[in-house]
């Protein structure tokens, strides 16, 4: 009789509380995985977008100095630069990546530089649309191309897909093919 | 006796109510610390956002640079004409697919999901999260024009974050 008046915990009382406490340290195991997570997708988010700004400020500063645009598929664009090597600009046939290919002038030899790692970014998909062309179709407009690029990184099994577009514009004048004359460029 | 009973229920230890209130106040920070991971999962989101937004400001830059070299090529050099493209006060679209500058006050771009292009004709695709406008604002002094190209997106939810781009386009060739 006496033993049944110690106030401590009773078994229930005991059960119940475990139980809570249980329920609160797996809600915070799962917050603390899920955090991880997200500091992990952020690393490779940001691996991803700093190759694009890279891929991109390659692309843009050699083509908006380069001249005689041309593209005879949406997926291949294709100039002189300002060295007068020939570009090609494409999507790699073997893998998920974007490819300057450089043939130096005087030379016939092609050679490939991937712009970026695959593992850093994935190209899934580009296209070139371009207008005002110096190389056939002959027109006065100015030389511009507008580039749609669909990259991609992956986390955990899942994709996630930054579609981004831009337009760049010859930096010369175009005025040798505005009078039907020299190719353009200084 | 009575005084031996007393003095038990002086020992206490922690009360069932005490207990709850510890796990309690438990909880509530644990409850915020996934708010604060939900918070990091809406950062990642706006920052995949931004360099879309990026890139399409520089389209409109871009865009307009496209006419003012038009205009040399008409002109053969000095771009008198310039100053006739200073139509944008209170906001213009372009986009890739007219490069026209229309005096607009709603820039939203829509997104064609099977060319992967962003215009501003509702017909060819569903409105994105992104809206541009460029502004133009000719110089008092030099003729010059400068543009401005403002690219506003959604942020998941509610608000919403800007990209500006400005660039100084003068009525002469400068490469």
């Amino acid at each position: 009789m006496q033993k049944k008046s110690y106030p401590g915990f009773t078994l229930i009382e005991t059960l119940v509380s475990v139980a809570i406490f249980t329920l609160a340290v797996s809600l915070g195991t799962l917050v603390i995985i899920s955090m991880n997570q997200a500091a992990g997708r952020v690393r490779v988010r940001d691996q991803a977008i700093q190759s694009i700004y890279y891929v991109m400020d390659t692309v843009s500063r050699s083509v908006r100095t380069g001249t005689q645009y041309e593209s005879v598929s949406p997926e291949t664009f294709s100039y002189i630069d300002q060295k007068g090597d020939a570009i090609e600009l494409s999507k790699s046939t073997s893998a998920e990546q974007l490819v300057m290919y450089m043939t130096p002038l005087g030379s016939t030899v092609k050679k490939a530089e991937p712009l970026h790692d695959v593992y850093a970014v994935k190209l899934i998909a580009i296209q070139f649309k371009l207008k005002g062309a110096a190389k056939a179709p002959i027109d006065s407009e100015q030389p511009s191309v507008a580039i749609t690029a669909q990259f991609g990184y992956e986390y955990r099994g899942k994709q996630f897909i930054i579609p981004i577009q831009t337009t760049l514009t010859q930096r010369y004048i175009d005025i040798g093919s505005a009078l039907g004359g020299l190719p353009t460029g200084g | 006796m009575k005084q031996t009973q007393i003095k038990i229920s002086n020992i206490k230890g922690f009360t069932l109510v005490e207990t709850l209130v510890a796990i309690l106040a438990l909880s509530l920070s644990l409850g915020a610390l996934t708010l604060l991971t939900s918070k990091a999962v809406v950062t990642t989101r706006t920052a995949e956002s931004r360099v879309v937004a990026e890139f399409l400001a520089v389209e409109g830059i871009e865009l307009f640079q496209k006419l003012a070299m038009s205009d040399l090529i008409a002109s053969g050099g000095l771009n008198a004409s310039l100053s006739a493209r200073a139509i944008c006060s209170a906001g213009c679209t372009i986009d890739t697919r007219d490069g026209i500058l229309t005096p607009s006050s709603n820039g939203v771009l829509y997104y064609d999901a099977t060319t992967h292009e962003y215009s501003h004709q509702s017909s060819v695709g569903l409105a994105s999260e992104y809206s541009r406008l460029i502004y133009t604002k000719q110089s008092a002094t030099n003729g010059s024009i400068f543009v401005r190209s403002v690219v506003s997106y959604s942020v998941l939810g509610g608000g919403s974050h800007k990209v500006v781009l400005t660039k100084e386009f003068q009525p002469w060739y400068i490469q």
